[in-house]
């Protein structure tokens, strides 16, 4: 039998805002229940005012995500109870969302992925479960966070058009990329930026869905690939085995590696969702309609960086590294050719950094370009270059810096190159013989003698050249 | 004698902010206890060094905000730094709010003293200030009598003498009808003209801070002092207001409408027969042009759909969890919730609660919530045409009298008297009561309903027709 697998995810991502979406408080992080005001609290008579800002990002978020964007905004209230909720209200947005009908290009493949709708919303506070007194379980005392409450997400809804626990992950990777390309979000997953709730059903007819699973507290990439195939494996099973399949919420259990029952839906959730009477619908304004993305698709991306001919592994992660993408085109438009770019950029200056417990950050393409030029110039070899390198991060300072004190020097002109080269010859009568000779193997000898009487200072191609040329004439 | 009189009394020496406070404390000794209007007095040191400051301005020849030294009473559903907020709730009982509300944020920053927080039915919800943990307040002209409600504790206050001015809430008519009650006049704005923040939410689309005061004069001067566009009330508007001191608009050629149906919704017959004579006094002044508003009577069962809709969702946030009085010894956050509501707000509010929540539930909300939603729709297109033909249109204020404390009445009656105040907050409109007249001593007030935004023009013809009845 033939099992046909849909996953379809709701992605929320926390945007990048100073304040958060109904108040003026500051989204940075802080010591627990430093940035909250009467309105994030819900305190009697609070009122919210929305975050123009937010609802910017969340356009340009929708933009690249190729919808059809709803320009007059109506939030609504979803009823509920909760610790985390300080109103007994999420604002959030029901229809119209603020987006609808979109899709994404999967970084590689650039298969479609239907996006059903984009809405903006309030974040809940942060719940931390207090074990220490040793009530367990719903009886364990709560202790409450309400920094995050009130932060800006976008909820991104997908049609079940991914098929497989890679395309999964790859679904996930390429909305994080395209949110930090657009320099929306963070989306960074273990800080909580972006979280996924995934919906799997399994059948064994391609047209027809099964019965719908969710599941949730997945905060990796590896979390959600291992439980997309453990679940996988399960509904399967039960199918096999003809074991009914419930419509339930699953829970992942990164330490059992399975999914676990939370709650078993009889009938769907009542929000009791209405029209927020604090907020009317408005208009979205002029500026922020009119905003354009700065990349429309992650694909497009990925098939730029293919054409650098590196390999696969290298094309993914400067794909999916929006800072070293964007630095390297930078580096690229000042000429210097894409492998050269990877291997000064990445190779040599990242990998050194790392080295150093340091980060790459931007002006190091700068690094680049200077290298670049002295390379073309001849004034420098491939391994001084590498050595300028590693002295400009020890000595936390510049290429140029160290290129200028120790590599530049007053330049040797040919005639003085060959008067240190003759030096070494005449102290080294005997290994001159034995070349003469038709010993070929001592030039290595000589040419270690000349570099280090040049100090680096000379590239070794022009010191090679004239060894030879003064061999031959001794 | 008006804030005006009162300001000029100030500044000429005739009399100081301290002495008039003093007449005040004097009258909240004498009639609080038997009124119970209040649900917290600030502190008398604090009051007289607060009179005593302004008295020293005066003296000094100083510059002075327009409700400088004047004593004013808030509603304790609206929110003042460092007082409580209770809502007359057990639910809020502990609550002292941290902020100032916008509204009192300008009282303040014009001069005036907040004195205290008046009494009201829990969260806003009832005619009568009689559903208070601090008990009913009376009506200060009988006192067997209820002063009418939610902003009973205002009106009583100010009927009483014990306060010149108090803030209200209105939505449904909670500023209007204990207005009518008590003999006063009551001011509700056009929806948006005061921002709301720091009003304790019960139907926020139909909630507005009104002004309940002894004269017309003084309700519009604090009105102008409170109104405009507040950037913490996303739905607050800025709408037309003249200086506080300016003088009343021109309204000798307005043109006066009245509701043709009420004789299909016809007041008790003591408030008939002084609506009867008010109008013809008025007709021999203006020309009455009779409008239909065939909808209005389907206001009550849209209101009682929306409110409680709206008030399900405003007090989910009275949990416990974050702030003010819960019940203890809960082993879980779901019995805290449930104990800590159950035994925190009071049957009123909860079938409010309940009606509102089975309005919006699933499978419900389209026969009920978005009818009563359409059918505000149609009682706003019944307005529009109408003001067409007349710039404000003028209904009683309500179809009772004031009734004995205690009178046993159902939730139905109770909601049908709301007949004529309702509309006006479907339809965001401005409207005042005055009082028109009395029947056997009980007073009885008329309202002058005008068009969105037309404030001014509303209160100048209250002016006027006041004078007309006087």
């Amino acid at each position: 039998m033939k099992y046909y697998v849909h996953i379809g995810f709701e992605v929320h991502i926390r945007l990048k805002t100073k304040t958060k979406m109904f108040c003026s408080c500051s989204t940075e992080e802080g010591d627990p229940n430093t940035h909250i005001c009467p309105v994030c609290l819900g305190y009697p008579g609070a009122l919210p005012v929305p975050n123009i800002e937010a609802l910017r990002y969340a356009v340009k978020m929708s933009k690249a995500l190729h919808g059809k964007i709803n320009d007059v905004v109506i939030f609504a209230r979803k009823n509920y109870f909760y610790p985390d909720l300080p109103k007994g209200y999420q604002i959030s947005q029901h229809e119209p969302p603020l987006m609808e009908d979109g899709y994404i290009e999967l970084a590689s493949s650039g298969k479609k992925i239907r996006i059903k709708r984009l809405h903006v919303e309030e974040d809940a506070a942060k719940v931390l479960y207090d074990s220490s007194t040793g009530r367990q379980g719903e009886n364990a005392y709560l202790m409450i966070d309400f920094n995050r409450s009130g932060v800006p997400l976008a909820e991104i809804v997908s049609y079940p058009d991914i098929h497989d626990p890679d395309e999964g992950v790859e679904y996930l990777r390429t909305l994080q990329a395209l949110a930090r390309y657009l320099g929306v979000s963070d989306a960074n997953m273990e800080k909580g930026q972006m979280r996924a709730d995934v919906n799997i059903s399994v059948s064994t007819a391609p047209d027809v869905l099964g019965t719908k699973v969710e599941i949730k507290n997945m905060n990796s990439f590896r979390a959600i690939h291992d439980a997309l195939q453990y679940e996988i494996e399960r509904q399967i099973k039960a199918l096999e085995s003809g074991e009914p399949i419930y419509q339930e919420t699953r829970m992942w259990d990164e330490h059992q590696g399975k999914t676990i029952v939370m709650r078993r839906k009889e009938t769907s959730d009542d929000y009791r969702y209405f029209p927020e009477p604090d907020i009317p619908p408005f208009r979205l304004p002029e500026d922020v309609l009119s905003v354009k993305p700065e990349y429309e698709s992650v694909h497009e991306i990925w098939k730029d960086v293919a054409s650098w001919q590196i390999d696969d592994k290298k094309v993914s992660f400067i794909v999916y590294n929006p800072p070293i993408y964007e630095s390297l085109k930078e580096i690229i438009s000042k000429g210097v050719p894409p492998k050269v770019a990877i291997s000064l950029y990445l190779d040599e200056i990242k990998g050194t950094l790392e080295k150093n417990g340091r980060e790459l950050t931007p002006e190091h393409a700068t690094w680049v370009v200077f290298i670049h030029d002295l390379l073309e110039k001849g004034k420098i070899d491939n391994s001084i270059a590498k050595r300028i390198i590693k002295k400009a991060i020890s000595q936390n300072t510049t290429p140029e810096d160290v290129y200028k004190k120790e590599f530049s020097g007053p330049s040797l002109s040919e005639e003085d190159i060959r008067n240190t080269i003759r030096e070494v010859l005449s102290e080294n009568p005997h290994i001159v013989e034995k070349y003469k000779g038709g010993k070929k193997s001592v030039f290595g000898f000589l040419m270690g003698q000349c570099m280090k009487k040049f100090g680096g200072k000379v590239p070794a191609s022009t010191i090679k050249k004239l060894l030879e040329e003064e061999l031959g004439s001794v | 004698m008006t804030i005006a009189d009162l300001r000029k009394a100030f500044q000429s020496g005739e009399m100081t902010p301290l002495e008039y406070m003093e007449g005040i404390l004097n009258k909240i000794r004498e009639k609080e206890k038997e009124i119970n209007a209040f649900t917290h007095l600030e502190k008398t040191d604090t009051l007289l060094k607060e009179a005593e400051m302004w008295t020293e301005k005066y003296i000094n020849g100083e510059e002075m905000p327009p409700l400088a030294g004047i004593p004013i009473a808030i509603k304790d559903n609206i929110a003042v730094k460092d007082m409580p907020l209770t809502c007359a709730s057990k639910i809020l009982q502990e609550f002292i709010s941290p902020y100032d509300a916008t509204a009192v944020l300008k009282l303040k920053k014009a001069g005036a003293i907040i004195i205290g927080k008046t009494n009201l039915d829990e969260f806003a919800m009832g005619s009568a200030t009689e559903y208070s943990i601090f008990g009913p307040t009376r009506n200060p002209v009988d006192t067997e009598r209820v002063p009418g409600g939610s902003s009973g504790g205002s009106a009583a206050a100010v009927a009483a003498g014990m306060v010149p001015v108090a803030l209200g809430s209105d939505t449904g008519g909670s500023v209007r009808q204990p207005a009518s009650f008590t003999g006063t006049v009551g001011i509700k704005p056009s929806y948006g003209m005061v921002s709301r923040y720091g009003l304790v939410a019960f139907a926020s689309s139909l909630d507005q801070i009104g002004v309940l005061a002894r004269n017309i004069e003084d309700a519009t001067l604090v009105m102008r002092v409170i109104a405009g566009k507040d950037d913490r009330d996303a739905t607050s508007v800025a709408l037309k207001v003249n200086e506080p001191y300016h003088a009343f608009e021109d309204i000798s050629d307005v043109k006066i409408g009245v509701w043709k149906e009420i004789e299909e919704y016809e007041a008790e017959e003591g408030v008939m027969k002084v609506w009867d004579e008010a109008i013809q006094k008025v007709s021999s002044h203006y020309n009455i042009i009779p409008v239909s508003l065939p909808d209005l009577a389907s206001g009550i069962a849209a209101y009682y759909l929306i409110a409680p809709a709206e008030a399900s969702a405003n007090l989910a946030r009275y949990d416990g969890v974050r702030y003010a009085w819960r019940v203890l010894n809960s082993s879980t956050y779901k019995e805290m919730v449930k104990k800590t509501r159950t035994i925190g707000f009071g049957k009123e509010v909860k079938r409010r609660i309940m009606i509102g929540t089975f309005a919006l539930s699933a499978g419900f909300q389209d026969a009920f919530y978005k009818k009563a939603v359409a059918m505000r729709y149609r009682i706003m297109e019944n307005f529009e045409r109408a003001f067409k033909e007349v710039d404000v249109i003028l209904v009683p204020t309500s179809p009772k009298l004031p009734w004995k404390i205690g009178e046993k009445m159902t939730p139905s009656e109770v909601y049908k008297a709301d007949l004529y105040t309702i509309p006006v907050n479907l339809a965001g409109l401005p409207a005042v009561s005055i009082p028109a007249g009395k029947v056997n001593g009980l007073p009885v007030g008329l309202q002058v309903i005008g068009k969105y935004g037309e404030d001014e023009k509303v209160w100048a013809v209250a002016r006027r027709l006041m004078s007309i009845w006087r």
